[in-house]
């Protein structure tokens, strides 16, 4: 199962990269390249990640060229942008550091701590 | 009818005095304290409304004859001290009210419950994409907008930095950034604030509930800034703050200032106030008192029933 997730990743970071659609054969012939993977096995992987919704495919003669739904910046956007949201509600499913500060407030607060800095032997 | 009485003056007592006790400065000193201090009086609170409530039903509950076996007392005694002048009425309601908030708490507690699995298996799943394991034991997401924050879970729990956080912060800011964050994960904070956002979910109208959560929330963070420093280190972690408050952050253009997160720097930037003496000893009592007085007043009318049976049985010779 971990293997799986792992492969899931370098399968989408090469999807990222190359930026066109890829069918299995030649996402096995590249990820040949760092461990000897049987077609099937790809062939899974990919396919799960399509019932995760994160890869799309078109039919192109007898096999699937698969593309990624969303751009990998796009992709950590989303994240974040459920880090925000629960820091918000507070559901303790994650906690963050630091919310969005007042720039003004601080500036102050900035601005004491470098003088003490300054004051410090 | 006074135990009821008695419970529901001693919730809205203990509730506005404890509100004003835990909001004095010391509870930033030692912001741990505070945090069970909250807990307690949240629990007491709502303890002493549900067995208000029960007392009030007493003298037709099954529990009436365990009680009185309990005691020592007849049952008749003990349904007389637990009666009330408008009859089996107010029992009823004070049912349906224990039933009613039961189902309540349930409800969200299983609600957020599933939310929180749902956030953290997605920010799991997401992370396993476009997360870059970092040796030092921390997941990097690459993104332009500074954030540091963990995903707590029942293994390890995991940090993740974006990398304008790292580019934002020095080596030794990072550290304490990683050790604040790991503090959350160790002690696991996220279940005290998991207890007090059901409260507060649940009771949205309690203002006591609502401001344990907001305060549990500001005292867990100070909690862990406290675990990650040493004194000379106060500085660097106020300044790591106010970097990633202030960094670039496009998306929360909507999102309300993080007051705490100001009050935590002016706190780490003065000087450390030194704990309060004795305050251990002091809030261990409080926090046993405040959570044995709601069973204690339930029970005193049973108390006070004993008492007048073994009188009673006593009075019987003397008459011979």
């Amino acid at each position: 199962m971990r293997q799986l997730g792992q492969l899931e990743a370098m399968v989408m970071q090469h999807l990222w990269s190359v930026g066109n659609p890829v069918s299995v054969r030649e996402m096995r012939e590249t990820l040949t390249e760092e461990r000897e993977l049987a077609y099937t096995t790809v062939m899974t992987v990919m396919d799960n990640l399509h019932s995760k919704g994160l890869v799309t495919r078109q039919k192109h003669g007898k096999a699937y060229l698969y593309s990624p739904v969303s751009s990998r910046d796009e992709h950590t956007a989303a994240v974040l942008h459920e880090v925000l949201a629960d820091s918000q509600d507070r559901t303790a499913a994650l906690l963050h550091l630091v919310g969005k500060m007042d720039r003004d407030e601080a500036a102050d607060l900035l601005s004491a701590l470098s003088e003490r800095v300054d004051d410090a032997p | 009818m006074t135990a009821a009485l008695l419970l529901v003056a001693f919730a809205c007592l203990a509730s506005s005095l404890g509100r004003w006790l835990l909001s004095r400065s010391w509870a930033a000193r030692s912001p741990r304290v505070a945090v069970i201090g909250w807990q307690a009086l949240s629990t007491s609170v709502m303890a002493s409304i549900l067995l208000a409530a029960i007392a009030l039903a007493l003298p037709f509950l099954p529990l009436r004859f365990s009680l009185a076996y309990l005691m020592g007392a007849h049952t008749l005694t003990i349904v007389e001290h637990y009666e009330t002048p408008l009859g089996s009425w107010p029992g009823v309601l004070g049912l349906a009210m224990v039933a009613c908030l039961t189902a309540m708490l349930v409800t969200t507690t299983v609600r957020s419950v599933a939310r929180t699995r749902r956030v953290r298996r997605s920010q799991l799943d997401a992370l396993a994409l476009i997360g870059r394991r970092d040796p030092g034991g921390f997941t990097v997401i690459e993104h332009e907008v500074p954030v540091a924050y963990c995903l707590p879970g029942s293994g390890e729990g995991t940090v993740v930095l974006s990398s304008a956080a790292i580019a934002l912060l020095g080596d030794r800011e990072r550290e304490l950034v990683l050790g604040h964050e790991r503090r959350h994960l160790r002690a696991r904070h996220d279940l005290a604030l998991a207890y007090s956002g059901a409260l507060a979910k649940t009771f949205p109208w309690v203002p006591l509930f609502g401001d344990a959560h907001e305060q549990t929330a500001v005292l867990l963070e100070m909690a862990a800034d406290d675990a990650a420093i040493s004194p000379a280190d106060r500085r660097s972690l106020a300044a790591a703050i106010v970097a990633l408050g202030t960094g670039a952050r496009p998306e929360a253009a909507l999102a309300a200032s993080d007051t705490a997160a100001l009050a935590r720097v002016r706190r780490l930037t003065s000087p450390a106030g030194s704990p309060v003496r004795g305050l251990g000893a002091l809030a261990g009592t409080a926090v046993a008192l405040v959570l044995a007085l709601p069973l204690g007043l339930a029970l005193a009318p049973a108390v006070e029933a004993a008492t007048m049976d073994c009188c009673t049985v006593a009075d019987v010779p003397a008459h011979d």
